[in-house]
């Protein structure tokens, strides 16, 4: 395979990202012209929110995986004394994919743990504020961060396609080290979409969210 | 360098207070360690490589080829599985009737099934939830004390924690063991190994103690206040037939002990036991939720069960091995029907996921796995941000000398840092804590001469106690957004009290006793 092939895909999907740039502003848009912005922020959350739950679909998916190639690890080495390393190296990938992928979808359904002392006394609105401060101040810039710190590194992965350390391994290991951008664009995604739902909730072109929720979310350890 | 422990201590304040703003736990966390990183990079007080290794330190064996952790999906694939069969209601239901017609009945009905379900899922706000939707009515039907009842509901949620297979347990022992290699690096000593196992281990004994001093405390309200917890007066729901007590009592309670029983006795490492946890309840929860409709799948299931034990049984029949050179006829015969047994036994795994996903359990219980473990592993990331920046400011070294200059040489120091936990513990996660907290102040206690397992426990159950004291412990919290209207928050608040003398009371013993918590792994490291 052209070696070269890779670098300049990266390189077009950096551009493509820094062209979405704009995308960012579109929640702040939102505050100041609701009525003009909401016909495309509403389509593009929903978009977003669905692209999200492709992600959880493979996260859970994940999770199956988990189960099965942990159970072969098990009775293959258990039974017949045998091992691989690329089985016990399916098990580690199968793990990481599980919440690499299903972040973007813990947040899209509130299942991240908050603080819960003061929140009620906020109100409606005082919440929405925080949601929009809370990306805008603490999401974008660590997934922001983790692509740029991340770019030379994953280049010159992909250029050597960079397989397992061990000689039976498997030789995928730039696909795993992938899933570090794939998970900080996911969280991009889906901070805009949640930046966008509180915008629009704070204009009031959106239900106020429901805070029924006792028995799925935060149930922490 | 006094710019740098500025900053280091505005970080931690600035966290603590973006945190109550109510926003996202794990992002916070990372967020304002990144923002305090930007900043001592302007200033010069941070060395900029050092945030650039954030995705290596992500893909790395600390988070993402984390090996111990790969444990805590599983077991929580097995919580979540577990109660998507309704297996808590039932040994709920089932305790309830056999203990019902003593005086305290319930109660010790909610304390031993509360050991059960924690054993089995370790997640304080399921159980508590659980049994507050189903234990608490009946208790007050029953003109049980609330405070009594609620009490003993909140605390006994809270054991989830302590006894193993608990969630939380992993990751503390994760925490720990790093924090022991950094100790023994600093004291030049190859000296210590905090596994998993050791930590199950050494919950195990004070675990025990603690159900023990709760039942013994309902047993001493029922002889004391008779009124407070009244045996069952009526029932008019048929008797318990010996198939529901076997099925529905016997089977979890085998599923719990045989993982706990092949992680203590070191058979298999935490990890593979979690997988055959997570396999055991889907095999459990396609028997307990298939009807007569589907007869073939329940068949299936229990050919998969009868393919494990063979497995088991074969193994020590034969050498097994494919790798050897020669193989003799009979182990040939004994690898035929092993590969029979484990084909078997995939078939019915297939059969316990149909029955599900048949009656719509599997999509919400993956569903639900993949957010809570979203959700540990992502404060998993947001915490190792936090510390990287933390370290890199050399928060840690101001953390070892105030521990180091605390009043009261190494007991002060361990006082401070339980106390610090303790009220952190209000509104941190446990989760947290152990990612945040923990990695800072076990390193110095463990130079200071504490034994890293021992002191494991002791915050185990410290952070136990304070997820039950009022007026911000999360299992308060869970049970007040459960319980009916009439029962009082001054009651839950009152009712937790006692329990929290018992707490204390454990504490003190394995603090004053660390053979407790020290001699069960002691006896499996042989």
């Amino acid at each position: 395979m052209d070696s070269q092939l890779f670098p300049l895909l990266g390189t077009g999907l950096k551009w493509l990202g820094l062209l979405a740039l704009p995308l960012f502003l579109l929640p702040l848009l939102v505050l100041v012209l609701p009525r003009l912005t909401q016909r495309i922020a509403t389509p593009l959350f929903k978009t977003i929110d669905r692209i999200t739950g492709f992600a959880l679909a493979g996260a859970m998916v994940a999770a199956v995986s988990l189960i099965v190639f942990q159970l072969i690890v098990v009775v293959m080495s258990y039974a017949f004394g045998l091992s691989w390393t690329w089985m016990s190296e399916l098990v580690i990938y199968a793990f990481a994919t599980m919440f690499m992928l299903g972040a973007a979808a813990a947040l899209r359904d509130d299942a991240h743990v908050r603080v819960d002392i003061l929140r009620p006394r906020f109100g409606e609105n005082g919440r929405n504020w925080v949601e929009l401060a809370g990306i805008y101040l603490l999401l974008f810039p660590i997934c922001i961060r983790l692509l740029a710190a991340g770019e030379q590194g994953l280049a010159r992965s992909w250029m050597l396609l960079e397989g397992s350390r061990e000689t039976d391994g498997l030789p995928v290991l730039f696909l795993f080290k992938t899933l570090v951008p794939v998970f900080a664009i996911l969280m991009i995604a889906q901070g805009v979409s949640e930046a966008l739902k509180a915008a629009l909730r704070l204009t009031g072109h959106l239900a106020p969210a429901s805070e029924t929720k006792t028995e799925e979310a935060h149930h922490g350890a | 360098m006094e710019l740098e422990i500025f900053l280091a201590l505005a970080m931690f304040a600035t966290a603590i207070g973006a945190l109550l703003s109510g926003y996202s736990v794990a992002l916070t966390l990372g967020g304002v360690a990144l923002l305090y990183a930007l900043i001592g990079i302007g200033l010069g007080a941070f060395p900029e490589p050092m945030l650039r290794s954030m995705p290596s330190r992500i893909q790395g064996g600390s988070i993402m080829q984390n090996e111990t952790l790969i444990a805590v999906p599983l077991f929580i694939l097995m919580g979540v599985i577990l109660e998507r069969s309704r297996v808590a209601e039932d040994l709920l239901h089932i305790a309830s009737r056999l203990l019902g017609k003593v005086r305290g009945g319930l109660g010790y009905a909610v304390v031993l099934v509360g050991a059960l379900l924690a054993a089995s899922t370790g997640i304080v706000g399921a159980t508590v939830i659980t049994m507050t939707l189903i234990a608490l009515p009946s208790m007050l039907r029953q003109n049980y004390d609330p405070r009594l009842a609620t009490g003993a509901i909140a605390a006994s949620g809270t054991l989830g924690q302590i006894i193993p297979p608990s969630i939380v347990l992993i990751l503390l022992a994760d925490a720990v063991s790093n924090s022991a290699s950094q100790a023994a690096a600093v004291m030049g000593d190859a000296g210590f190994v905090v596994s998993v196992g050791d930590l199950f281990a050494g919950a195990l004994l004070p675990g025990i103690m603690l159900v023990g001093l709760y039942l013994a405390y309902i047993a001493f309200i029922a002889f004391t206040r008779p009124e407070a917890c009244p045996p069952t007066s009526f029932d008019d729901s048929p008797p318990l037939t010996a198939k529901e007590v076997i099925f529905g009592l016997g089977a979890p309670l085998l599923l719990i002990l045989a993982v706990l029983g092949a992680i203590l006795s070191g058979i298999a490492p935490p990890t593979q036991a979690a997988s055959i946890g997570a396999a055991g309840a889907i095999l459990l929860a396609g028997l307990r939720l298939s009807d007569d409709s589907d007869k073939r799948l329940p068949s299936l299931i229990l050919a998969a069960l009868a393919g494990l034990v063979a497995i088991l049984f074969l193994r020590n029949l034969f050498d097994l091995r494919m790798g050897v050179e020669a193989i003799s006829t009979a182990n040939r015969i004994g690898i035929g029907l092993t590969l029979i047994a484990t084909a078997l036994f995939f078939i019915g795994l297939a059969a316990g996921l149909a029955v599900l996903h048949k009656k719509a359990q599997l999509l919400p219980a993956l569903k639900s796995a993949v957010h809570i473990t979203s959700m540990v592993f992502l404060i998993l990331i947001g915490a190792s941000i936090f510390s990287l920046v933390f370290r890199g400011f050399g928060g840690d070294d101001v953390v070892a000398d105030m521990l180091s200059a605390a009043p009261g040489g190494k007991w002060g120091a361990l006082l401070i840092a339980m106390l610090v936990m303790f009220v952190l513990g209000f509104f941190l996660d446990f989760i947290e804590i152990v990612f945040v907290v923990v990695p800072l102040v076990t390193p110095p206690l463990i130079i200071m001469g504490f034994d890293p397992i021992w002191l494991a426990i002791l915050m185990a159950l410290n952070l136990q106690t304070s997820f039950l004291t009022p007026p911000f412990g999360f299992a308060l919290f869970y049970l007040r957004g459960a319980a009916p209207e009439e029962v009082k928050t001054a009651d839950i608040w009152r009712g937790a009290i006692p329990f929290i003398g018992l707490q204390i009371i454990m504490i003190i013993l394995v603090a004053s006793l660390p053979a407790l918590a020290t001699w069960l792994p002691s006896l499996t490291a042989r």
